[in-house]
């Protein structure tokens, strides 16, 4: 049976956690089970699937570890989890949740802070893409598996001083041309195709607003190590939609063309 | 002969050639008594098959056709290279005609006869008896064992005359026949004769003119004339193997030119064959086999083979996601139409287009008018790409898809017969059949609707009722073969009308001419075709077969981009995408039109012609803006008006302005010089003086309507945008007024040369041209690009990243506009167009400052560069931006190439060979040479035309060799200009003539 887990905190964000992991549930065609790591009664956690209609299961232990258990269950396909619990703390997330997404081998989704209330249905998600036929197809596979092709697919190709176009003979109908070719190699799927160039966190953050995206998607290689995952660490720090996570198979290959092509957040 | 392997015998029935090479006794016949009428019934079925059929003997004319006698009537040849490679005849119904005789002198004749007799009389000083029995053509006979037993021994005896010949020999103390063949050499060329040829056939050694080897040259000469080459020729004969330690007499048609040859022997070869020569055995009974699965494969018509020469056969990316850049390499085109290398399924995610040249639609967009797909086949489930390849040299773009269905395919766009075109298919599995021709769907997949090959021909228009439109006709066959095999071929041909469909009479009518051509003539003539053109375009680059192979390709999607008659609208991808609508731009002026001039006049003629019947629209423009004379678009397309979109909705859907229709007015020089360009290599001086007059003279009024004077008197453009379009509206912009000085002095010229002229206004002209400010800082030999270039911020490219780079997008366009980062070259396409409008000496400062500065952000940028590079001695450079625009398309380096090919990437290839690595200009009194090759090329080699007569300029380190028809003035660098008549001459690029 697909089970997608919801970590459960005491804090304000459990509810939209929960939020969440129920609509990832529906989007997944998967069973939403509840969790919280505590020593004696959910207590709060446990109101707050009550309130959803969501049993809630009480794992003992060390954090981490237990999260990091109960995602091993070969039925979990997918978890979701705050990201820190209070919105004015700098970190792109706690401790224990950057923990668990650096060893989970499942997909999670970090649900930010102050978010509670908020009704969460996705229907458009951002994904940011530099291209790579392989990394692309994985990815889209695992988003596939996961979403089952239900929303929108917005992509997101930025330029940067690496992997700017060589030559743009014409900007506008040569931009367009590059978009539609990105978009038929990597992402036919997507409903939109938005090539631009800068700081590659500033643009998902501008393309989030501009695409009214619910989710972003970023595909990792799982290193908070410093040098490591500049664009996960500033989006997860900064974005007010949830973030889905997909762990990437190393070694990541090399690129191909319009580019190199790993997927942003590497 | 391919000395690295040949196919494997059960790989010969697989494959198709066409042409067959062979020797007559014991290849094709047992001995010359034997019965050939088995040989003459397949030989007539050849040719009747369109196969041309070689026989190469040492004997003469009697013994041949009176033992074969066949009279061939059909598309193929039999030729008959007789006498040791001394004569050739044809032989059709009416017998045979002699085609080519060598005719000996009187003193060669002596020659051979002094030869002969000192061989003799060598032999007998050593007691052997040995005699001159016949007088044969060009060449004596000396009988090693002139005994009545081995008068005449058939071929099956040759060992047991071997060991005779050789124990004869040895009771005289020589060891073999090699030993008398080399007695024979050192005779022969004691007795006067430079080159003798020597063989024996065991029982005789031949002192001859010529030999088998000659024979194979000629063949392989009339061969390649009609694009036969290679894997295409099957060469066949029974003695490769030494003999008495004497090379085998068939081993002398392993000719160079016949190098990658298939070649079989069906002999004994008792002591083996060389390498590369596959070894059947098994006599005439074996040839005749092969024969027959030649036969069978014709009247299978299974799909021909290509000849896989790596130096003129690109294989195609096969991965998935780049199959719409092979499409666009794939393209095949003759001129008139293009048609990509979409997959005969197309389906998802594919981009099939059929265009036809200058054929446009007639609403907002002015673009290109997509025809039916013709080429759209249902192939059986499962089939995959599998390879492709473009075969330049014949023009044909073949498929081998692996897997069960084993589908190949053919096709091509006719060279020789525009309105013809043709493909065909065959597989392994069931489920091949033609598809309903389609209207353009904008890449959803076939309907995989099945046509009836039998029923009438498809008929199918594409275009508005009442507007532009194009009809292809096609007509469908469908076989099964002997070996199982689907086979589906169709012949088509378009029309295109600007008023409806075209008459279906008319299209019916056209595809009857190609139906009744047939497939497999319409092939030869093709391949003949395309051959009889490279003759005329070549390029050679020996060391680099990279860059040979790109620069074919270049000069191969160039030709195919422009008609040789009426008008040529060549647009910035040409027929081989929907890039840009397909408008013209600039790049067919000053990129792609000098390389035609030079390589086919005829088609650059015709892009003269497109612009002269838009003079009227151009004079409306200029009229529009108060101004006089003809104001050229930047984009133009059917009309002439200016079709540039005012703005596109960029990827993310924000506007994007686009003000180069309004300000990059520069192409109205443009035009102008492509005009004189044209006229500079063609000689065709008429047509500045007439109907080509006014695309100097149109312009150079606008200009002079346009320059504004300031108080001091200088003259001034404001409000332009030069070639780096990183500054998008500038006053001043250097290459826009030089070219506009240039264009004032020019018509300037013309009309003073014609003394019924106005040449007030001709005064008028030159003086406002002295006016013109251009920019140039005599202290720094720079020219300033645009009025406050100087003041921008100084950043050079290496600060941004390395080039290639699209500056504006990592920079951004405002501070991309706030720097000295351009482009692609502006200031410096005027060292290249103009080099006699610039200050002398001015190139190595302008290189020195621009190139840093220059993102060569554009595919117009890297040829043009490394073509000024090459002619400023710096060859390495110059052959790293070559390479970048070699491979700008085949490695798809701006992302684009999907949308199309670069055809001004591919005329500045060209122009880099041609005016920067040769160091050519054309133009009276002298054909200006001065090469610079980089270390990586030993010799450079183009072949164009010049002032109305074909040559050729070959450079090979301190050299340079032109060749020609006629006598013309050449001056190599800065020597004084020099007689060179036919058939040639060499210079040293440096002192005097070695």
């Amino acid at each position: 049976m697909r089970t997608v887990l919801a970590a459960l905190d005491s804090s304000p964000t459990a509810r939209s956690v929960l939020d969440a992991a129920v609509d990832l549930g529906r989007l997944a065609g998967a069973t939403v089970q509840a969790v919280h790591v505590a020593a004696g009664p959910a207590g709060a956690p446990q109101r707050v699937a009550d309130a959803c209609g969501v049993s809630c299961r009480v794992l003992t232990g060390e954090v981490g570890a237990a999260l990091l258990g109960a995602l091993d269950d070969p039925d979990v396909v997918a978890a979701v989890i705050g990201s820190r619990s209070r919105p004015d703390d700098s970190r792109p997330a706690g401790q224990t949740v950057l923990r668990v997404l650096e060893q989970s081998a499942k997909p999670v989704v970090v649900v930010p802070p102050g978010g509670a209330g908020r009704a969460h249905h996705v229907r458009r998600v951002l994904m940011p893409l530099e291209g790579g036929s392989e990394v692309s197809t994985f990815v889209l596979d695992q988003l596939g598996g996961l979403l089952r092709d239900q929303v929108d697919l917005v992509v997101l190709h930025v330029f940067t001083v690496d992997t700017a176009p060589r030559m743009l003979d014409r900007p506008g109908p040569d931009l367009a041309m590059l978009s539609s070719e990105f978009g038929l190699r990597h992402c036919p799927a997507a409903s939109v195709i938005d090539l631009r160039a800068g700081a590659v966190p500033r643009r998902i953050d501008e393309v989030c607003t501009d695409e009214d995206a619910d989710l972003i998607v970023l595909s990792w290689s799982q290193s908070m190590a410093p040098g490591h995952a500049d664009v996960v660490r500033s989006v997860l720090g900064d974005t007010v939609v949830p973030v889905l996570l997909l762990p990437l198979p190393t070694p990541a290959e090399p690129p191909l063309t319009l580019g190199p092509m790993p997927v942003h957040g590497a | 002969m391919s000395t690295t392997g040949h196919p494997p015998e059960t790989a010969l029935d697989e494959r198709t050639f066409e042409a067959v090479l062979f020797d007559w006794d014991g290849t094709a016949v047992a001995d010359r008594q034997a019965d050939a009428a088995s040989v003459c019934e397949r030989v007539e079925a050849l040719c009747a098959a369109g196969v041309h059929v070689i026989v190469v003997t040492g004997t003469h004319l009697g013994n041949v056709d009176g033992q074969l006698h066949a009279r061939p009537g059909g598309t193929g040849r039999l030729l008959l290279c007789l006498n040791r490679g001394s004569e050739v005849f044809a032989v059709g119904r009416d017998g045979p005609s002699l085609l080519w005789r060598r005719a000996a002198t009187p003193e060669e004749e002596a020659a051979l006869d002094r030869a002969a007799a000192a061989t003799v009389a060598a032999l007998g000083r050593r007691g052997l008896v040995t005699e001159v029995v016949s007088q044969r053509l060009n060449r004596r006979k000396i009988d090693l064992i002139p005994e009545p037993a081995w008068a005449d021994p058939p071929k099956a005896r040759i060992g047991e005359l071997l060991d005779a010949v050789t124990a004869r020999l040895r009771s005289s103390g020589i060891d073999d026949i090699a030993a008398v063949v080399d007695l024979a050499t050192r005779a022969s060329r004691s007795a006067g004769l430079a080159a003798p040829r020597i063989s024996s056939d065991v029982k005789h050694v031949e002192i001859g003119l010529t030999d088998k080897a000659d024979a194979a040259r000629w063949a392989a000469r009339w061969l390649a004339d009609r694009g036969i080459t290679g894997t295409l020729i099957l060469v066949g004969g029974d003695e490769f193997g030494p003999v008495g330690g004497v090379t085998g007499s068939d081993a002398r048609m392993l000719v160079d030119e016949l190098r990658r040859s298939v070649v079989v022997s069906v002999g004994a070869e008792p002591n083996g064959c060389p390498p590369g020569v596959l070894h059947l055995a098994g006599g005439p009974h074996r040839f005749l086999a092969l024969l027959d699965a030649q036969l069978q494969r014709r009247r299978d018509r299974r799909v021909p083979s290509i000849d896989h020469d790596p130096a003129w056969v690109l294989p195609l990316p096969a991965a998935p996601h780049l199959a719409r850049v092979t499409e666009a390499l794939g393209t095949i085109g003759n001129g008139w139409t293009g048609t990509r290398g979409s997959l005969e399924e197309d389906g998802p995610g594919t981009l099939p287009l059929f265009l036809a040249n200058g054929t446009y639609r007639s609403d907002e967009s002015a673009a290109l008018l997509a025809g039916p797909h013709w080429t759209l086949l249902q192939v059986p489930p499962g089939t995959t790409p599998g390879e492709r390849h473009l075969d330049l040299h014949g023009g044909l773009l073949v498929r081998e898809a692996d897997g069960p269905s084993g589908l190949r395919s053919i096709r091509f766009a006719s060279i020789t017969r525009p309105r013809a075109l043709a493909l065909r298919a065959e597989s392994r599995e069931p489920g091949l059949a033609p598809s309903r021709i389609e209207l353009d769907a904008g890449g959803a997949p076939s309907t995989g609707e099945v046509a009836s090959p039998s029923a009438a021909p498809q008929v199918a228009v594409a275009g508005e009722p009442d507007g532009p439109t194009i009809t292809v006709a096609a007509m469908d066959g469908l076989a099964q073969t002997t070996s199982g095999c689907s086979v589906v071929e169709r012949l088509a041909t378009w029309c295109v009308s600007d008023q409806g469909p075209a008459p279906e009479p008319e299209v019916l009518g056209r595809l009857s001419d190609v139906s009744q051509a047939g497939f497999d003539l319409l092939l030869a003539e093709h391949r003949a075709g395309w051959a009889r053109r490279w003759e005329e375009v070549g390029v050679e680059i020996e060391g680099a077969p990279d860059d040979e192979l790109a620069a074919r390709f270049a000069v191969f999607h160039l030709l195919c981009a422009a008609p040789d008659a009426g008008e040529a609208a060549v647009g910035a991808r040409g027929l081989t995408g929907p890039a840009y609508g397909g408008h013209v731009f600039w790049d067919a002026d000053v990129f792609v039109l000098p390389a035609l001039a030079a390589l086919r006049p005829a088609a650059a003629r015709a892009m003269l012609e497109y612009r002269r019947r838009r003079l009227p629209a151009a004079q409306a423009a200029a009229r529009a803006r108060g101004c006089a004379g003809a104001r050229f678009p930047w984009e133009s397309a059917e009309s002439g008006a200016d079709v540039t979109p005012q703005s596109v909705r960029g990827p993310d859907g924000e506007l994007v302005v686009i003000r180069t229709g309004e300000h990059e007015e520069h192409v109205v020089a443009d035009v102008a010089w492509a005009a004189s360009e044209y006229a500079r290599w063609s000689g065709d001086a008429a047509f500045l003086d007439g109907a080509g007059e006014d695309l100097v003279i149109e312009p150079a009024r606008w200009w002079a309507s346009r320059i504004r004077r300031d108080r001091s008197g200088g003259g001034h453009l404001h409000g332009v945008m030069g070639p780096d379009e990183y500054h998008e509206v500038v006053d001043d912009n250097a290459y826009t007024n030089v070219m506009a000085r240039w264009n004032l002095r020019r018509a300037a010229q013309i009309v003073e040369a014609r003394p019924d002229r106005d040449q007030a206004e001709a005064a008028r002209w030159r003086d406002l041209a002295a006016a013109l400010v251009d920019g140039y800082d005599a202290r720094t030999g720079v020219y300033e690009q645009f009025a406050g270039y100087h003041r921008l911020e100084r950043l050079l490219v290496s600060e941004v990243g390395e080039p290639p780079v699209a500056a504006d997008v990592v920079l951004g366009p405002k501070r991309t506009a706030g720097s000295q980062i351009i482009k692609q070259a502006d200031v410096l396409m005027l060292h290249h167009l103009v080099p006699d409008e610039v200050a002398p000496g001015s190139l190595k400062p302008n290189l020195a400052f621009y190139e840093p500065r220059t993102a060569h952000g554009s595919s117009l940028s890297p040829a043009i560069h490394a073509a000024l590079l090459a002619r400023a001695g710096q060859t390495g450079r110059a052959l790293e931006l070559f390479r970048l625009a070699a491979t700008l398309d085949l490695a798809d380096l701006t992302g684009t190439t999907a949308g199309g090919l670069h055809l001004a990437t591919m005329g500045g290839l060209w122009q880099a060979l041609a005016y920067g690595f040769l160091g050519l200009r054309p133009g009276a009194p002298a054909l200006q040479v001065e090469p610079h090759l980089p270390p990586e090329w030993r010799s450079l080699s183009l072949r164009l035309r010049y002032r109305g007569q074909r040559i050729t300029v070959r450079a090979e380190g301190d050299l340079v060799t032109v060749s020609c028809d006629r006598s013309l003035a050449v001056r190599v660098g800065s020597a004084p200009a020099k007689r060179c008549d036919p058939p040639g001459r060499t210079f040293a690029v440096k002192g005097d003539q070695p």
